[in-house]
C-alpha cells in the first residue's frame, strides 16, 4: 500500500501545537458524539440507515418516529462556537480582539502583557473571563483578525437553522460601565443587522415548523441584542 | 428513503465507535451493568454483550452486519461478543488513519478511498493465511499450558478447569455469582465426563442444554444444584409413586382408537351400531393398559393429550403418565434412553417393545411448578444428570442459565483440536525471519554444498544430507543460509565423530549437532533451544509430524486470562513486521497489533487514567523479551483456540466490511421472481 512511504516519511514534519490541539479537539468530539449516540440507543432510540446532510453523522429516530442528529442538535458544532451572533462569549472576544487591535496599531503595546493586565488601553475596563475562548481571543491578538474573518464568512455562508441562544441578551446587557469605543459598538450592531435580514429571508423560504420557531427565536435574540446595543451607545 | 448511500471508512469507523461505547462499559471483569430500555418499554439490566446487542433497534445495515457477526461468534464459541466489538473498532480505526495517510499523501486531498480498501482486504488475507498461522505455530504455542494433567492422559485436572471456568464467569456474570456457578459447572462437567476429555459429551450438553437445566425463579441462588437423571418439564396427569425400576412407554398418538379414521367414513344406521362401536373401544383400551401394565410399563410419557378413559383405565392400573410434552424433551428422553415411539397398534398386536428402563420416576417441585423427575438408566455416553438453576429474579436467572450454556460451549471449544484452515504452505518471503528453527535448518543445508570445502568426501556429505531431508517438514521452510551460522557449523563438522559414515539419521548425532548448533544460536539470538530438541524427537514418526503441521493449536491449551494472549501476539507481530520486507504486510501487520492492545486496555483502564495498563504492558514486554512468556498473571486460564477465533472472525468482518461500496435502501419487500 504505502510503497513510496520511505521518501514521503522523510518530509514528514510532526504536526504544531495548534494542529494537535485541533486534532485533540476533534478526537474528543466524536468521542462525545460516539457516547452520546451509544447512550441514546440504551434508551430505545434506533440507529437509521442515513446520515445527516450537515455533519455526516448517522441519524436516530425516536420512539416518535422523529429524526434527531446527536452532533448538530446537542453539540456545539466546531465552527458555530466562534460565531458571534450565536456565542456570547464569541461575540465578547471579538469585541475586544478589536479594541486590541486597535489600541496596538495605536500604542504598540505588547501583547504579551494583555493576559495579565486586561486593558491595555484606558477605554476598556476590566472584566473578569468568563470564558477559556474570550481569555484566548485577547492572549492571541495577532491572530485574531484571521479568525474574525474567517467567522464573519462562515455566518455568510451557513444555512443550518441556528439554535436560540437564551443567554446573549442577558450577557450583553450586562455591559461594563465604562463608555466603550464606539467602533466596536457599530460594529456589533452592523453584525447583528445582518444577521436579522439573513434570518428574515430564511423564515421567509423555511417549510418547516421547527425551522421557522428556531428562526423566530433567532430574530427576537437579535432584536434585543440590537435594543441593548442602542442604550449602550446612548450612555 | 430509497436511494443508495455510499460507504465510507468514517461510517464504518463512527458505527462500530457507538457499539464500542455501549459495550465498553460492561466489558472486563471490572465492568458494570447496562440499563437498556426496550421498545415494549420494559427494562433490562445485563451485562451479557450478545443480549445487549440483539435488543438495540439498528436499522443501519453496517450495525446489523456488526451484530449479526458478533452474536455468530458467541455462538460457537460462547463467549467474545464485546472483545469482539472492541477489536473490530480499534481495527476499523487504524484502518481509517492509513487510509486518509495515503490518500493525502498520494493525491493531495481526500479522494476515493475504495482502491486502498480493496487492496487492504487482499492483504489482510494474505496475512491471515501466511502471518498469523506461522506465528501461533512457531511462537505461541509454546507458552500455552494445557487444561490435561500430562500429554498421554487427556484427564482434565479440577483445579484447571476450575479455573478455566471462574475466569469465563468473571466476565460474564461478575463477582457475585461467579464462585458458585464455576463450582456448579465444574461439577456438572466431571459428573457427566469423569474427567475424561469427552468431546462428544460436552456437544450434547451444548445442544440440549435447553432440555438438561431448568429455572427456577424465586429461590436463593445458592440452591442450584446437580439433579441425578432428567426431569421433565412437565406435571404427572395421574401419579403412582414408584421407587423400583419401572419401565417406561414414549408414545406419539392418542392410544384410543378413534371412533372413525380421518380419511374414512363411518355410517351408522341406529342407536345400536353406535354404543357396540363406543363398547369395542372401551375394550380395546382397557386391554391395551392390561397389556402394559402385565409387560411392567409404570409410566407412559406422551406428546398428545390422552382421553380421560385412557387415564381412567391408568390409574385402574396404576401407571403414571405425563401428557403434552414437548417433543425436543421427548426426542432427548428418546436418545438418552435408547427408547423409540411406539404405535398403540403395536402394543396390541405383540409385545412391545422399545421400552426406556428407568430406576426411579417422582414428582419434585422446584419453585412454583411441580415436575416430573426421572432416572434414566442410560446405555450411551449421554450425561445422566440435568441443572437446576435457581434465582431470585427471572432476569437474573436467565441470565445465569445462558453463561451456564456458554461455558460448555466455550469448553467444547478448549477441548477440540484447532486445525490450520489454510495448511502448510512455502513461504519464500520468511527469508528475513530471525526464528530460531529457520535459522538452524538452513545452517544444515549449507553443509552439503560446502562439503567440498573442507575437504569431505561422500561420507561426510551424506549425514548433511539426511539430516537436511528429515528436518525441513515437508518441505516448509526454504529459507536461505546465513553464512555466519555456516561457518560455525562447518567448524564444528570437522570434528571426529561426524567423519564416520551415517546412512541413515542417527538421532544420538543429530541431537549433538543439533546441540551444538543450539549453544551458538542461543549466544546469538537468544532464542529458547527447547523449541529445536521437540523437533528432533519427532524425527522417526513422519506422521505425528505431518499431523502437528496441521493442527494449530492442540486441544486444551490455555493462557493466563488478562490479555497475555494479545501482548504475545502483539510482540512477535510487530518483530515480523520489522523485519518484513513486503510493505502491504508490514501495514496490516501493525494495524492489527496495534488494534490487539485494545483489549488489555479496556481490561486494566480504570477510569481514564491508562496508567496501570501501561504499567502492565511496559512489563510485559520485557518479561517476553528476556523469557519469551508473561509472568505473574493472575492464575485463571482462558481458551486459546477461542482468542484465537475471535480474532480470525473479527478480521473477516472487517475484510467483508471494507470491500461494501454502497448499500441501497428500499421501502418495498424485494419479493423472488415467480416460477415459471
Amino acid at each position: 500500500m504505502a510503497l513510496n512511504a520511505d521518501d514521503e516519511d522523510y518530509n514528514w514534519e510532526p504536526p504544531t501545537e495548534a494542529e494537535m490541539k485541533v486534532i485533540q479537539a476533534r478526537r474528543e468530539r466524536q468521542d462525545k458524539i460516539s457516547k452520546l449516540m451509544g447512550d441514546y440507543l440504551l434508551k430505545g432510540y434506533k440507529m437509521l440507515g442515513e446520515c445527516c446532510d450537515e455533519c455526516g453523522t448517522i441519524l436516530l429516530q425516536d420512539k416518535q418516529k422523529k429524526n434527531y442528529c446527536v452532533a448538530c442538535q446537542e453539540l456545539d458544532s466546531d465552527i458555530d462556537k466562534d460565531n458571534p451572533a450565536l456565542n456570547p462569549q464569541a461575540a465578547l472576544s471579538q469585541v475586544r480582539e478589536r479594541q486590541l487591535a486597535s489600541s496596538l496599531q495605536g500604542n504598540h503595546a505588547e501583547p504579551g502583557t494583555a493576559h495579565s493586565d486586561p486593558s491595555p488601553s484606558a477605554t476598556v475596563q476590566p472584566r473578569p473571563e468568563h470564558c477559556e475562548g474570550a481569555a484566548s481571543g485577547l492572549r492571541t491578538a495577532p491572530f485574531a483578525i484571521p479568525n474574525s474573518t474567517l467567522s464573519s464568512s462562515v455566518l455568510a455562508s451557513s444555512s443550518p437553522p441556528l439554535p436560540a441562544n437564551g443567554p446573549v441578551p442577558v450577557f450583553l446587557n450586562s455591559s461594563p460601565p465604562g463608555a466603550p469605543s464606539h467602533s466596536a459598538l457599530d460594529c456589533a450592531e452592523d453584525v447583528l443587522l445582518q444577521k436579522l435580514q439573513w434570518a428574515t429571508r430564511e423564515l421567509q423560504q423555511s417549510n418547516s415548523v421547527e425551522n421557522s420557531i428556531q428562526l423566530c427565536n433567532l430574530l427576537r435574540s437579535c432584536a434585543e441584542s440590537l435594543r441593548s446595543i442602542k442604550e449602550l451607545q446612548q450612555l | 428513503m430509497n436511494g443508495s448511500h455510499p460507504v465510507d471508512i468514517s461510517i464504518l469507523v463512527q458505527v462500530a465507535e457507538t457499539l464500542e461505547s455501549i459495550v465498553s462499559r460492561c466489558f472486563g471483569p471490572h465492568g458494570g451493568l447496562v440499563l437498556f430500555t426496550k421498545a415494549t418499554g420494559e427494562l433490562l439490566i445485563t451485562r451479557d454483550g450478545q443480549k445487549i446487542l440483539s435488543s438495540l433497534l439498528l436499522e443501519q445495515p453496517i450495525a446489523k452486519i456488526i451484530v449479526h457477526s458478533a452474536v455468530a461468534h458467541c455462538h460457537v464459541t460462547g463467549d467474545g461478543t464485546k472483545s469482539f466489538i472492541l477489536l473490530l473498532a480499534a481495527l476499523l480505526r487504524g484502518l481509517r488513519v492509513m487510509v486518509m495517510r495515503e490518500t493525502t499523501r498520494s493525491t493531495g486531498r481526500h479522494g476515493q478511498h475504495g482502491l486502498q480498501l480493496k487492496l487492504l482486504s487482499d492483504h489482510l488475507l494474505a496475512f491471515q493465511t501466511q502471518v498469523l498461522d506461522h506465528i501461533v505455530r512457531c511462537h505461541l504455542r509454546q507458552c500455552a499450558s494445557s487444561l490435561f494433567l500430562s500429554d498421554r492422559d487427556c484427564k482434565v485436572t479440577r483445579s484447571n478447569a476450575k479455573l478455566l471456568l471462574e475466569a469465563y464467569f468473571y466476565g460474564k456474570v461478575g463477582a457475585n455469582h461467579c464462585q458458585s456457578l464455576s463450582t456448579l459447572a465444574c461439577d456438572y462437567y466431571l459428573k457427566c465426563t469423569g474427567g475424561d476429555q469427552c468431546n462428544e459429551v460436552v456437544g450434547f450438553i451444548c445442544d440440549h442444554f435447553e432440555e438438561l437445566h431448568t429455572k427456577v425463579v424465586g429461590i436463593p441462588s445458592s440452591s442450584s444444584r446437580i439433579l441425578e437423571g432428567l426431569v421433565l418439564h412437565r406435571d404427572f396427569t395421574e401419579y403412582w409413586p414408584t421407587e423400583e425400576e419401572l419401565k417406561i412407554l414414549v408414545i406419539t398418538e392418542p392410544l384410543q382408537p378413534p371412533l372413525v379414521d380421518a380419511s374414512a367414513t363411518l355410517y351408522l344406521q341406529s342407536d345400536q351400531q353406535l354404543q357396540s362401536s363406543c363398547a369395542w373401544i372401551h375394550q380395546r383400551v382397557q386391554e391395551i393398559l392390561s397389556r402394559l401394565s402385565v409387560s411392567g410399563v409404570r409410566l407412559i410419557l406422551s406428546s398428545v393429550k390422552q382421553t380421560d378413559l385412557v387415564l381412567y383405565h391408568a390409574k385402574l392400573n396404576r401407571i403414571s403418565v405425563v401428557e403434552c410434552m414437548d417433543p425436543e424433551e421427548l426426542s432427548l428422553f428418546c436418545s438418552i434412553s435408547g427408547a423409540a415411539p411406539v404405535s398403540p397398534w403395536d402394543i396390541f398386536l405383540d409385545q412391545p417393545t422399545h421400552l426406556a428402563q428407568a430406576q426411579f420416576c417422582k414428582s419434585i417441585l422446584l419453585g412454583a411448578h411441580r415436575y416430573a423427575h426421572v432416572g434414566i438408566t442410560s446405555k450411551s455416553l449421554c450425561p445422566q444428570y440435568c441443572i437446576v438453576l435457581c434465582g431470585p429474579v427471572s432476569g437474573l436467572t436467565i441470565q445465569c442459565a445462558s453463561a451456564f450454556h456458554g461455558a460448555f460451549k466455550m469448553l467444547r471449544q478448549t477441548l477440540q483440536p484447532l486445525e490450520s484452515r489454510y495448511g502448510p504452505h512455502e513461504t519464500s518471503e520468511n527469508i528475513e525471519l530471525q526464528n530460531g528453527i529457520d535459522c538452524v535448518v538452513s545452517s544444515i543445508n549449507v553443509c552439503p554444498a560446502e562439503g567440498e570445502a573442507y575437504g569431505g568426501t561422500d561420507r561426510v556429505e551424506q549425514p548433511r544430507q539426511c539430516l537436511a531431508r528429515n528436518l525441513i517438514p515437508g518441505g516448509m521452510h526454504h529459507s536461505e543460509p546465513l553464512h555466519f551460522h555456516s561457518c560455525h557449523v562447518k567448524e564444528e563438522c570437522c570434528g571426529d565423530k561426524l567423519l564416520e559414515p551415517h546412512c541413515t539419521c542417527n538421532i544420538g548425532d543429530a541431537t549433538s549437532i543439533m546441540k551444538r548448533t543450539i549453544e551458538l544460536n542461543a549466544k546469538s539470538t537468544g532464542d529458547n533451544s527447547l523449541v529445536i530438541n521437540a523437533q528432533i524427537d519427532l524425527i522417526p514418526s513422519p506422521t505425528r509430524e505431518e499431523e502437528c503441521l496441521c493442527t494449530l493449536i492442540a486441544p486444551g491449551s490455555v493462557f493466563p486470562v488478562g490479555g497475555s494472549f494479545e501482548l504475545l501476539l502483539h510482540y512477535h507481530l510487530l518483530k515480523y513486521a520489522s523485519h518484513c520486507l513486503d510493505p502491504g504486510t508490514k501495514a496490516v501487520c501493525n494495524l492489527v497489533a496495534n488494534a490487539l492492545l485494545s483489549i488489555p486496555r479496556n481490561i486494566y483502564t480504570a477510569g481514564k487514567s491508562t496508567r496501570h495498563f501501561l504499567h502492565v504492558y511496559t512489563k510485559a514486554m520485557r518479561d517476553i523479551q528476556s523469557e519469551g512468556r508473561v509472568r505473574d498473571g493472575p492464575k485463571m486460564l482462558e481458551s486459546v483456540s477461542c482468542k484465537y477465533q475471535l480474532l480470525i472472525s473479527t478480521l473477516e468482518c472487517m475484510r467483508s466490511l471494507i470491500c461494501i461500496d454502497c448499500f441501497i435502501v428500499g421501502t418495498r419487500r424485494v419479493s423472488p421472481p415467480a416460477s415459471p
